[in-house]
């Protein structure tokens, strides 16, 4: 099946009334929880995971990618208007696109951040279009030392972009890796840590986990410092429409973006957030004027809002080619793909085409939807936003408690949400971040496996791992990208902010 | 913040503890044939390192500028206390009570207590996010939760 088939066979399953529904309510919900910080797409995507099950498959997935999505969208308007990002994908864009609201521009920043982001969503996209099926061929070659190698990869990378201590992060994702194996093994069949409780013989479920660190440990932390207060900047929205020379500003840094966000994206571990830092640090170091960064230069809000949206849609690559989720969010999906019956990974391609076309199509369409509904609607994002937390906060908790009920029917999914939310809460207390813990839990399993069988392979020797040239690639490529200068500078702005933030 | 590393790093000690201790219950197998034990081990006995070397790395460090304000925010730590306990209660009474009762028992808490809202926004609230999350979940998405009473 050639490009051009394959594309119409996309549009064909995409323009079903019923899946055009789906994909608007996924941006439509993704930009929602995108404009209210304290619900990320992490937890809105296992919140709404249970209610997908009575959709078809491509449905479901085309919907939860248009919330993923979406969210980079909505994140930057929070970030413009009030200095909160509604994402942690938007937290640079803060800098720049905050003092633009302050300066009265906030609409050409506004309007610059949503051109951007559907110029770079579009472009990876198309991007998405054309590098997954290679990369599925390649990726059927694939055997268990090269998963190990490429999941230890992706592993570091996480483990290098933590915003804080590097230890700390490799302990979470230890500690992520850990809780992975709880449950009946999957070669031997023994029980590991379950002390007798029936329930934990299936292993932790990964959606009460997120929806209790990512959901309900995000709300407690905010009713601690009382969010409810927010200043939103009251400030005349006059033009969204930049003029010339705001274009003549963004269009390298949109173009750079998009593509470094798109090859950030399709690495296990990097993705959107590691894309609009490293989109940041590199405008500021092209510029010819980096003095102007941080006094709201549009140059940068137009990079990094552009590469976020980039890195989301690189990120699939991985999950649709190889079966490996980059990230939380991307691990919620590979969830909704099992539960379907799906296999996840280089065979997906040959064997369900409608899905995958159907759901690489719908980024297009849902890319065209957003910056329809964006423009337009942005006054109706600033009312969202001056909804009082008192209000909004029994709502998200309700969300999740049922998210996390309706996916087995347990109450101990619901006991384990509750658990994981105080967890989460003390964790970002401590700094302790939950990112690495819970792809550690979404890794492990696959990690083991991996291990397991090369180590069958090579009679024992880890040389397996660097003797086959893609494991050893991956290996030297976890090596190097710890040496990349432009993503130190990305992560030092990262730590600068957050400290700020908190 | 260093004391704050310090409990931090023994949590992790300790559950790099059980992971062992759980570990080698189950056959580890050999390098040439790992069984169920081995990788659990390993993960559990680096953890158990990186706990030690955090806590040097926190006794040895020089005191950070400001320290981490933990369960504060204006005396408002009771609230989030309060939320987790009221929680955890929601989820022993949901199967009994049912879920019309107690989320509407919880979401008067949640809004008259930790919202502060007035008794009449809370009760108002209460009942009308009851009402439409039931409609919505049970009745339009068919999920399937407890009855309890009702």
């Amino acid at each position: 099946m050639g490009y051009g088939d394959s594309i119409l066979l996309g549009f064909s399953v995409c323009l079903q009334p019923i899946n055009l529904f789906y994909c608007f309510i996924g941006v439509f919900i993704g930009t929602l929880i995108g404009v209210l910080p304290g619900v990320g797409p992490v937890a809105t995507i296992s919140m709404l995971l249970p209610a997908t099950f009575k959709m078809s498959p491509v449905g479901a997935i085309i919907m939860l990618a248009g919330i993923y999505y979406g969210a980079m969208y909505g994140g930057s308007t929070t970030s413009i208007l009030v200095n909160i990002p509604g994402e942690t994908a938007s937290v640079v864009t803060c800098l720049d696109g905050y003092q633009m609201a302050r300066q009265g521009r906030a609409g050409p920043a506004l309007g610059i951040a949503a051109f951007g982001s559907f110029i770079a969503g579009t472009f990876s996209v198309v991007a998405l279009t054309f590098v997954a099926p290679p990369l599925a061929t390649i990726a059927i070659r694939f055997g268990p030392p090269e998963y190990f190698s490429l999941l230890v990869l992706g592993l570091t990378l996480l483990i290098y972009l933590a915003h804080g201590s590097m230890i700390k992060a490799l302990m979470m994702a230890c500690v992520g890796l850990l809780m992975s194996f709880i449950g009946l093994d999957n070669i031997s069949g023994f029980e590991r840590f379950t002390y007798g409780i029936a329930t934990l013989e299936d292993g932790l479920g990964l959606v009460p986990v997120a929806v209790g660190v990512f959901g309900l440990g995000e709300v407690l932390s905010n009713i601690e410092e009382s969010a409810g207060k927010r200043e939103i900047f009251q400030a005349k929205i006059s033009s969204l429409l930049p003029n010339r020379q705001d274009w003549k500003d963004s269009a390298m840094p949109i173009v750079r973006g998009s593509v470094m966000g798109f090859i950030l994206g399709i690495l296990p571990g990097g993705g959107h957030v590691l894309a609009s830092f490293a989109s940041y640090a590199m405008e500021k170091r092209f510029s010819k004027h980096p003095e102007r960064f941080g006094r709201g230069a549009i140059e940068g809000v137009a990079g990094p809002e552009s590469a976020n949206n980039a890195g989301a849609g690189g990120q699939f690559i991985p999950l649709l080619t190889l079966g490996i989720p980059a990230s939380p969010v991307m691990a919620l999906m590979l969830g909704a793909l099992v539960i379907f019956g799906l296999q996840p990974g280089a065979l997906l391609m040959t064997r369900n085409p409608d899905l995958f076309w159907g759901v690489i199509v719908s980024m297009y369409l849902g890319n065209i939807m957003l910056l329809v509904l964006n423009l337009p609607l942005i006054g109706l994002w600033v009312r969202v936003l001056r909804v009082p937390y008192p209000f909004l906060f029994p709502l998200i908790v309700l969300f999740c408690l049922i998210g996390a009920y309706s996916i087995n029917n347990n109450i101990f999914d619901v006991f384990i949400m509750v658990l994981f939310g105080i967890i989460g809460y003390l964790m970002k207390k401590v700094r302790f971040e939950a990112a690495p813990m819970l792809l550690g839990m979404v890794l492990g399993l696959m990690m083991e496996e991996a291990l397991r069988q090369s180590l069958i392979m090579s009679g024992g020797s880890f040389q397996i791992f660097v003797t086959r040239p893609i494991s050893a690639g991956f290996i030297i490529a976890a090596l190097v990208l710890l040496a990349i200068p432009a993503i130190r500078g990305g992560k030092k702005i990262l730590v600068a902010k957050l400290t700020e933030n908190e | 913040m260093q004391r704050l590393d310090k409990i931090g790093s023994v949590v992790c000690l300790v559950i790099a503890g059980i992971a062992l201790w759980q570990s080698v219950k189950v056959p580890m197998g050999s390098i040439r044939q790992p069984g169920p034990g081995f990788l659990p081990f390993w993960v559990g006995l680096i953890l158990a390192l990186l706990s030690a070397v955090l806590w040097f790395q926190a006794s040895f460090r020089k005191p950070a500028g400001e320290p981490v304000r933990f369960l504060s925010g204006e005396g408002k730590w009771p609230y989030v206390v309060a939320a987790g306990f009221a929680l955890l209660i929601y989820t022993f009474l949901l199967e009994p009570l049912g879920f019309i009762i107690s989320t509407f028992l919880l979401l008067i808490f949640l809004l008259r207590v930790i919202g502060k809202q007035n008794w009449w926004v809370g009760v108002t609230g209460s009942i009308l996010v009851t009402f439409f999350t039931h409609l919505i979940f049970k009745v339009a998405l068919k999920v399937q939760l407890p009855r309890g009473l009702f």
